[in-house]
């Protein structure tokens, strides 16, 4: 006769009820007020307000963890053996029905400790670009730059390639082209980005963080590229604007042109 | 700026001397010396001139350069020109570098020794987007000054005797004392005051230091207070100093740090940043800076109102009770670094 094995449940009276109650609202409340505290300290924190809110996701990670440990001790008592028997019991669980939702547990725990991008950094999954505003148990919700937001589930995050533009820090690398005619002078032209670019109110250069200018020479244009750090990336778009608008307005007023013919667009 | 201040820096004054005295025209080595604003430059640099007299010139650049005609000054000077407040070459717009490159192709080439001042902002603003740390390869930073040399350059403009009175119960070593704070309640509810925590580790850093409290008399409390509060700047200890001073008699509860929570939009920021780098700005040189897309006039209004900038004869300026401030938040943003 086989021994059967079962779990050493406990009784469950409305005492254990209102425990799990009380601990699952607990869990969710110190998790919210963490996570408000967190994002206001770092709004006060200038540029080390990455470095705060990348606690959030950590917070969120123990405290859930300690409320399933709760939770779990709440209804049984396991020995080593009944632990291994219910974690089999467990996987089957998850091979039938939940594997979706754990995977993207278990992606939200592997973004946490490995940390492939942070809150508040600009990544791009696939076609998908924004700023990270969150890094929840199931997914991670980005923000796009027309202010659209995305829930992206962990799973497909850990499992596709992910381009974090600033990976953890403030500053940013902005690539600002413009095209100007081949009858231009491309020192001139080259001349006036650089300044644009360095007297931005938006920039923010240091030996790590470096301005670069370049000159690239095709059949129907000269196209000047200007490489240069933002202060903060949440003023990516702000910045570029600022130099695209006051280096054509410069080029305007010194007789530097736009090319005759618009790069990318392909002559008949 | 008081010209003794020049003493509170002999170990700058000797690098001036050394760099003097191995100064060769086929191989002059540039000197910059950087500071913040009133932290003492132009004393140190000004007390050159009576210890080398005819070989050294001292030309100040008051205000933004305009012109090159400070080249032709440059090329007639001696063989040692000390050029003052060189962050009034450059202006940070399109096209407002073209003095600048002009002086450091004159610094590349010339026989004459240049010792040059640099607002440390401007400086280090420069370094990556002009590489003149090259051009200068003596440089010099003025260091922040201790309670000490701040109560001996105080005191030594006064012959009569200063009172100092005790009058602030700032001794108690206290970790933990509960002081007030106002907040506001949403949802336009006014504001209330709340019992709020202040907590002081400066008793339990010196319990776990091992040394025992010291009885700290009364006018070394009040310089060091000054000191902390004018970050070892002798200009700003200065303003604070005779902010305090009144008919010879000093409270210790009259030196206080002026709080400033600032929070400023981007344009305001970028303001600040100039006027800060700049010292001293005239109004025209700023909208030149700013134009088109910000106005200054809001901008100033709101930095005026806030207590951060004054407006006087000789330009827009940053007030010395609020550099400190200033300085945080500019860091902060990222602005100045």
């Amino acid at each position: 006769m086989a021994e059967t094995l079962s779990l050493p449940l406990k009784s469950i009276d409305p005492a254990t009820v209102l425990y799990v109650v009380y601990v699952v609202v607990a869990a969710y409340l110190v998790v919210r007020i963490a996570a408000y505290l967190l994002a206001r300290l770092s709004e006060r924190s200038g540029q080390y307000r990455i470095a705060v809110v990348t606690l959030i996701p950590l917070t969120k990670v123990t405290v859930y963890a300690v409320a399933l440990y709760l939770l779990v001790t709440a209804f049984v008592e396991p020995s080593l053996s009944e632990l291994v028997a219910f974690a089999g019991f467990f996987g089957a669980g998850l091979g039938f029905g939940l594997k979706d939702f754990f995977a993207d547990i278990m992606g939200a725990l592997v973004i946490t400790f490995e940390r492939p991008f942070q809150i508040g950094d600009k990544i791009a999954v696939g076609e998908k670009y924004g700023e990270v505003k969150d890094i929840g148990i199931r997914s991670t919700r980005i923000v796009t730059p027309d202010d659209s937001l995305i829930s992206l589930p962990n799973y497909l995050i850990i499992s596709n390639a992910v381009s974090s533009a600033n990976a953890g820090s403030l500053a940013m690398m902005v690539v600002i082209d413009l095209f100007v005619d081949t009858d231009s002078d491309p020192e001139r032209a080259r001349a006036i980005l650089r300044d644009t670019l360095v007297t931005s109110k938006y920039v923010y250069i240091s030996e790590e963080c470096p301005y670069t200018i370049l000159v690239e020479d095709f059949p129907w244009y000269l196209r000047i590229r200007a490489k240069g750090y933002v202060t903060d990336l949440r003023f990516e778009f702000q910045f570029r604007s600022d130099v695209t608008g006051r280096a054509w307005a410069e080029y305007a007023r010194q007789g530097i042109r736009p090319p005759r013919v618009v790069p990318g667009i392909v002559l008949s | 700026m008081d010209p003794e201040d020049a003493g509170l820096f002999s170990d700058e004054q000797g690098r001036l001397e050394e760099a003097i005295a191995s100064f060769s025209p086929a191989q002059p080595a540039h000197v910059a010396v950087v500071s913040e604003y009133l932290a003492g430059r132009d004393s140190l640099v000004q007390a050159l001139i009576p210890r080398y007299g005819d070989r050294v010139s001292y030309m100040p650049l008051f205000s933004v350069v305009h012109d090159r005609g400070f080249l032709d000054d440059l090329r007639r000077g001696p063989e040692i020109i000390v050029l003052g407040d060189c962050h009034n070459l450059f202006l940070r717009r399109i096209g407002g570098f073209e003095n600048l490159d002009a002086f450091l192709s004159f610094a590349a080439v010339t026989d004459r020794m240049l010792i040059t001042t640099w607002n440390v902002h401007a400086w280090n603003y420069l370094v990556p987007v002009r590489s003149i740390g090259t051009c200068f390869p003596v440089q010099v930073a003025l260091p922040r000054l201790g309670a000490g040399a701040i109560k001996e350059a105080i005191l030594s403009g006064y012959t009569r005797e200063i009172r100092f009175v005790e009058d602030a119960p700032s001794r108690t070593p206290v970790l933990l004392s509960m002081g007030e704070k106002e907040i506001r309640l949403p949802f336009g509810g006014g504001t209330a005051t709340l019992p709020w925590p202040d907590i002081d580790l400066s008793p339990l850093r010196v319990r776990l230091s091992g040394r025992t409290e010291e009885k700290v008399a009364v006018e070394d409390l009040v310089f060091e207070k000054l000191a902390r509060i004018a970050r070892g700047n002798i200009g700003v200890a200065r303003a604070v100093w005779s902010n305090c001073v009144d008919k010879d008699e000093v409270r210790v509860s009259t030196i206080q740090e002026e709080k400033h929570d600032l929070k400023l939009t981007v344009d305001e920021s970028f303001v600040l940043l100039v006027v800060l780098s700049m010292e001293r700005i005239g109004r025209s040189d700023l909208a030149r800076i700013l134009e088109p897309e910000i106005d200054p006039a809001p901008c100033l209004f709101r930095l005026k109102s806030l207590g951060i900038v004054g407006e006087y004869r000789q330009g827009i300026s940053v007030l010395p009770g609020a550099l400190a401030a200033a300085t945080d938040y500019l860091k902060k943003m990222r602005m100045v670094w």
